[in-house]
């Protein structure tokens, strides 16, 4: 059970620092850049271009703690590559993160021990 | 283990074979668009550009310097100044620096290397003339006492140019590359001693390379949790109602 909180949580920061960031690129700096075009020089290029490198590395870091929770929740390969894919579209990584720790949490209180018996998975 | 249907296993093997080659093809293409704008920032920051225009509040950016900058304007023939002992190769020598009157001000241009000071082609042309040449610094840390005893220059300071023509001089030395007309004979054009600046790599395409990569890699590293987890296990274990909400 520690296991599967601890992965959850690492998905959780993960899904809401990434989130946040392209949130912020989404919402202010695109905008900034093809509607305003305040991007080209200057710190708000500079903001501008290491906001999008930050977001490509935390990216993935969010794909390792997704897969890491889904398979640790057994998701489908669909669901996994959907959580996974929900870390590149606006705001899609909080319903992700919202989904996600709902149905950790269900099967916490449901009292099963989801952490699989040693090696139960892996042959 | 039971033997998954090998259908699925198959299938999913081909969607990751797609997969994996869809994302290391996009990042061979950031590659490509790191490489063009590398190609394109360095031939943009290579092509002549006027000297007036390498100049920024009449001094020298450090992104001008190692410039290739056009000049046009006359010599001035009696005021060229020799700079003592500057071999070309393994060949000993001076150099020629001669006052260029542009309409930016007066530039010193190293015309070039002469075996002697003596050589015929010490002459400048009397006519105007359009220069490209290398844009770099004065070599103004070398010591107090730039100008011997002869009159020859131990290092072009700038002071002392200034000095021996009377006039003030524009904040770079322009290594002359060619002139039009060309004249003959005329001093070696001798190498920069700057290096050219070179342009900021393209780290974000660089960095999204990287990324495709290991996007790549994340596609087999699911494929093969995936392969060798039990197949009761494609569905969650836990009880039936739990696992019933786990899809919403």
């Amino acid at each position: 059970m520690k296991g599967l909180s601890g992965a959850l949580l690492r998905y959780r920061i993960m899904a809401w620092v990434t989130g946040v960031l392209l949130a912020i690129m989404a919402v202010i700096f695109l905008p900034l850049k093809y509607v305003f075009s305040l991007t080209d020089e200057g710190i708000l290029a500079t903001i501008y271009a290491v906001g999008w490198q930050a977001h490509g590395w935390l990216y993935i870091l969010y794909v390792a703690a997704a897969l890491d929770i889904s398979f640790r929740m057994r998701y489908s390969v669909v669901r996994t590559v959907a959580v996974a894919l929900a870390g590149t579209i606006p705001f899609a990584s909080f319903f992700a993160d919202h989904l996600v720790a709902r149905s950790v949490h269900a099967r916490m209180s449901a009292g099963q021990v989801a952490e699989p018996v040693a090696g139960g998975d892996a042959h | 283990m039971r033997a998954r249907l090998s259908g699925r296993v198959i299938a999913l093997t081909l969607v990751a074979v797609i997969a994996s080659v869809v994302c290391v093809l996009l990042g061979a293409w950031q590659w490509g668009r790191a490489s063009d704008i590398l190609e394109a920032e360095r031939a943009a920051a290579s092509a002549p550009i006027p000297l007036a225009d390498a100049l920024v509040d009449g001094e020298i950016p450090g992104t001008s310097i190692g410039r290739t900058v056009i000049a046009e304007g006359a010599y001035d023939s009696a005021d060229q100044l020799i700079v003592a002992q500057r071999a070309l190769g393994d060949r000993a020598g001076v150099w020629v620096v001669a006052p260029l009157a542009t309409d930016a001000g007066v530039v010193a241009v190293v015309r070039g290397w002469l075996a002697e000071p003596g050589d015929p082609g010490l002459a400048a042309p009397a006519t105007p003339v359009r220069v490209e040449g290398v844009l770099q610094g004065f070599e103004d840390f070398y010591g107090d006492r730039p100008r011997r005893d002869d009159g020859q220059l131990v290092a072009i300071a700038r002071g002392a140019v200034e000095e021996a023509w009377g006039t003030p001089v524009l904040p770079g030395l322009v290594i002359l590359q060619s002139q039009q007309p060309a004249s003959s004979p005329a001093p070696d054009p001798v190498p920069p001693t700057v290096p050219r600046g070179d342009v900021p790599f393209p780290l974000q395409n660089a960095a999204y390379t990287l990324q495709w990569f290991i996007f790549a890699g994340f596609v087999w590293v699911l494929w093969w949790l995936w392969l060798r987890r039990e197949p009761s296990d494609d569905r969650p274990v836990a009880d039936p109602s739990a696992a019933d909400r786990l899809d919403p």
